[in-house]
């Protein structure tokens, strides 16, 4: 599998500086916009955003060179392969999003309290938006996963305020209440996350074994 | 003779095309050519081998292993060369190389060292900026290099320049001298096929029209001139193609031994595979 992560990172090494840069940056223009704003905001964006313009440059590599997609498959394990590597591939950029939240986190906010259940939430959000656009973009390419994209772009752009506003304690808790119906165990929520990402993944291997090349 | 690859009733349809039946026994230790026009069905029944796409009904084994359970043992046997643009276009040669190399147990470097030095390949250039020859050519180092058994090539040679065709078949004689290895190769360009080819299989709108060996096939069908007086109902049906002329007549039949014992004295040639491709397919012998 490894082969294919860094297949991934070389398709994407001239766009992955440009995420990793606005991954950093992210954070900073959330507080230039409103200082009052929490860490968790800038989180947020960071978590939904740098996962998706990944995936989404990936797909539209992928696309340019579809055939080669073929030559994947006929090498031993290439299907699975390929699929590992795309889960793996976001799961390393949603991990270092948590890495630059850390570090942000102890810079800007180290006079207060670490909201590590609100984080783990939003880490699920991550998590869940990766395991609907995986499959979706394996089962039908980048003319499916747009719809994913532009979308999420568009919500996501609609401004910090819209975010703040959810994500004030009442806002969150109706917002997740009918995606994990009021558990506020963090260990049931990781749990579910896991599975949610461990499910998504047995999706797309089936769609990929059955996918025409 | 074993066999390397057998498929029984292969069936797979597209809007506007179908696989009806395909029943294929590809000799072990032979070069085996499949022709066919564009369109014909080659590509798809070489999908269907290495399970790029699904089929809706058959069997295909692989030395004897079925390849619904075996599919990573059989895929570490074989080496593949697909169309032209079958790579991703911005990594290197070398980058290309080890998503590769990583995905076969029996890599080996120092083959691949020496078919790209043979070759003059630079391993640092981008794939997008090789030629349609250097593309093939590299095709080619990535198929031998695992050691494979089977080397299955969807027109490895179609478009490139009469040097580089050659000097590619003869890399495949040279692979080939080693006991118990097989090709398989498909092309419409059927000159390349009549300098190596064991076995020819014609396919034609989904369907195998014959699978023979090759020299079997020239053996048996012979181009025959005559008059057009000599031209009766009953040699007439034993031709599959012919031409007529005011004066005469030339045809292709399928097997020279029956019009002899009728008209021993009509004038017989040789004729090459692909006339005789071209025989079938003109003559309508499938519709």
């Amino acid at each position: 599998m490894l082969n294919f992560l860094i297949k991934d990172y070389l398709l994407l090494r001239r766009n992955i500086w440009m995420i990793v840069v606005l991954t950093l940056v992210l954070p900073l223009i959330v507080r230039l916009i409103d200082f009052t704003l929490p860490g968790t905001i800038s989180f947020f964006y960071m978590i939904i955003m740098s996962p998706l313009l990944t995936e989404y440059s990936l797909s539209m590599e992928e696309e340019k060179n579809a055939d080669a997609l073929a030559y994947i498959c006929s090498l031993p394990n290439g299907r699975r392969n390929y699929v590992y590597a795309k889960y793996m591939g976001a799961f390393l950029v949603i991990l270092y999003c948590l890495l630059v939240y850390c570090g942000m986190y102890f810079i800007f906010y180290s006079g207060k309290s670490f909201y590590s259940s609100t984080v783990v939430k939003i880490l699920f959000c991550g998590i869940s938006l990766m395991a609907v656009y995986i499959p979706v973009d394996i089962k039908h390419g980048i003319n499916g996963v747009k719809y994913i994209f532009i979308p999420t772009v568009l919500l996501v752009s609609s401004g910090p305020l819209f975010f703040s506003r959810l994500l004030t304690d009442n806002g969150w808790k109706e917002a997740m209440h009918y995606v994990i119906t009021k558990n506020e165990n963090i260990l049931i929520l990781i749990f579910v996350g896991v599975c949610v990402y461990g499910i998504s993944a047995m999706i797309s291997i089936r769609i990929m074994r059955r996918k025409e090349v | 003779m074993d066999n390397v690859i057998i498929a029984k009733k292969l069936q797979k349809s597209y809007q506007g095309f179908q696989l009806k039946n395909i029943d294929l026994e590809i000799p072990l230790g032979c070069v085996t050519g499949m022709i066919g026009v564009n369109g014909s069905g080659k590509t798809t029944i070489v999908k269907c081998l290495l399970n790029l796409i699904s089929r809706q009904e058959g069997m295909i084994q692989f030395w004897g292993l079925d390849l619904d359970f075996h599919e990573q043992e059989i895929k570490n046997r074989v080496g593949v060369v697909l169309g032209e643009n079958t790579f991703y276009e911005s990594l290197t040669l070398l980058e290309m190389k080890n998503i590769f190399a990583a995905a076969y147990k029996n890599w080996r470097e120092d083959i691949f060292r020496k078919y790209m030095n043979h070759f003059g390949l630079d391993s640092r250039k981008k794939i997008f900026s090789l030629s349609r020859e250097m593309k093939a050519q590299f095709a080619l180092c990535l198929a031998l290099s695992h050691q494979a058994e089977l080397l299955i090539m969807d027109e490895p040679t179609t478009g490139l320049d009469p040097m580089t065709r050659k000097e590619m078949i003869n890399i495949l004689l040279e692979y080939m001298k080693t006991d118990g290895r097989s090709v398989l190769f498909l092309t419409h360009t059927v000159s390349d096929l009549d300098k190596f080819a064991d076995v020819i299989i014609l396919v034609d709108h989904g369907q195998v029209i014959f699978l023979e060996e090759k020299d079997v096939l020239e053996d048996k069908h012979k181009r025959i001139r005559g008059r057009i007086e000599q031209l009766d109902p009953q040699i007439r049906k034993l031709f599959l193609a012919i031409e007529e002329t005011g004066y005469g007549f030339q045809g292709i039949c399928k097997d020279y031994r029956q019009i002899k014992e009728i008209c021993p004295q009509l004038p017989m040639e040789r004729v090459g595979i692909e006339n005789i491709m071209l025989a079938y397919l003109k003559g309508g012998v499938h519709a």
